[in-house]
């Protein structure tokens, strides 16, 4: 009966020979696992999705806390490490609702804010490195900073 | 095959679970470094509370000179039956307000009397439901107590009272 493996090794030598095999494979394995992290660790970094969603909950935030105060306001809104000129802003009273957040080509990221039922406001800010914001009475007007 | 190879083959097996926990590991322990969720309940609940108790719907008003007394609450305010009707106008998230509810118990500490009023009723009965049942994820609602102590203006008296806002906002 014809052995399996390598003929011209010995038994010794067969074993040591899938040993090795075995040990490049599991190389193998971490190389892809080491890829496959670090790919998808940098497809996080150039993803502007979280900044997104951060900046319209804030947005929303803001102008909920805006509407809540007795008097009026004068706010500016910026960030240091945050560029905001990347981003398109939108406040926008819908017909059932007004929302406030970032737009771009492929979805809207808006969240609902409060404001007195009478008062209605429509606002589009767009590549603006701040935000005025400015109360006065219930009337809220969102603006570019100049 | 023989005894030994079988051996081999189920060290070989355990080796490969092994490698494909190990993996798993570092995957979720890079995930769970990485942010993907904002959550602002706690501000967001407060932020409504302390809305709803500087309003001028509850808070006493001087007609006379039009000032508004932010914590003193106007009984006849509160107990009116347009209540939530204003409260609902002056935060005003949609002709569908599926965004947040509160309840408002005024506690006259002169007398022991309470007092209770909702901010979008509906949603709060609905609501109240799945915080009790501690349902957690999308469709559910998380709720936050704030409360306060008050001055009541039940006429020309004043007492002290305690006002407790049980907010309720869906999850999100």
């Amino acid at each position: 009966m014809q052995k399996r493996g390598f003929k011209f090794l010995n038994k010794k030598s067969q074993l040591i020979t899938r040993n090795m095999i075995i040990h490049l494979g599991m190389i193998g394995i971490l190389f892809l696992i080491s890829f496959v992290l670090f790919s998808y660790v940098k497809s996080i970094e150039k993803d502007t999705e979280f900044q997104k969603i951060f900046l319209s909950r804030d947005l929303a935030l803001m102008m909920n806390t805006l509407y809540s105060a007795p008097g009026n306001v004068e706010y500016t809104y910026s960030f240091d490490k945050l560029d905001l000129s990347k981003f398109k802003f939108e406040f926008k009273s819908l017909e059932d609702k007004q929302v406030a957040g970032v737009i771009d080509e492929s979805i809207a990221k808006t969240y609902p804010y409060a404001k007195p039922s009478q008062s209605k406001e429509e606002n589009l800010v767009y590549n603006a490195n701040s935000i005025k914001f400015s109360k006065n009475a219930a009337k809220l007007t969102v603006t570019k900073n100049e | 095959m023989n005894k030994k190879a079988a051996f081999d083959m189920i060290v070989n097996i355990f080796r490969l679970l092994f490698v494909i926990v190990v993996f798993y590991s570092i995957l979720f322990l890079a995930r769970a470094f990485i942010a993907q969720k904002v959550d602002i309940f706690d501000v967001e609940s407060k932020l409504l509370a302390h809305r709803l108790m500087f309003s001028n719907e509850v808070s006493y008003t001087d007609k006379d000179i039009g000032r508004n007394y932010i914590g003193v609450i106007d009984l006849k305010k509160f107990n009116s039956d347009e209540i939530e009707e204003s409260l609902l106008n002056s935060i005003y998230y949609g002709k569908i307000n599926s965004e947040a509810s509160a309840k408002l118990t005024l506690k006259d500490l002169d007398d022991n009397i309470e007092y209770e009023t909702f901010y979008n009723r509906e949603l709060y009965d609905e609501k109240k439901v799945l915080v009790e049942a501690k349902l957690i994820g999308k469709g559910s609602a998380q709720s936050l107590d704030t409360n306060f102590y008050v001055l009541i203006k039940d006429d020309d008296k004043l007492k002290r009272g305690a006002l407790k806002i049980e907010a309720i906002l869906p999850n999100s």
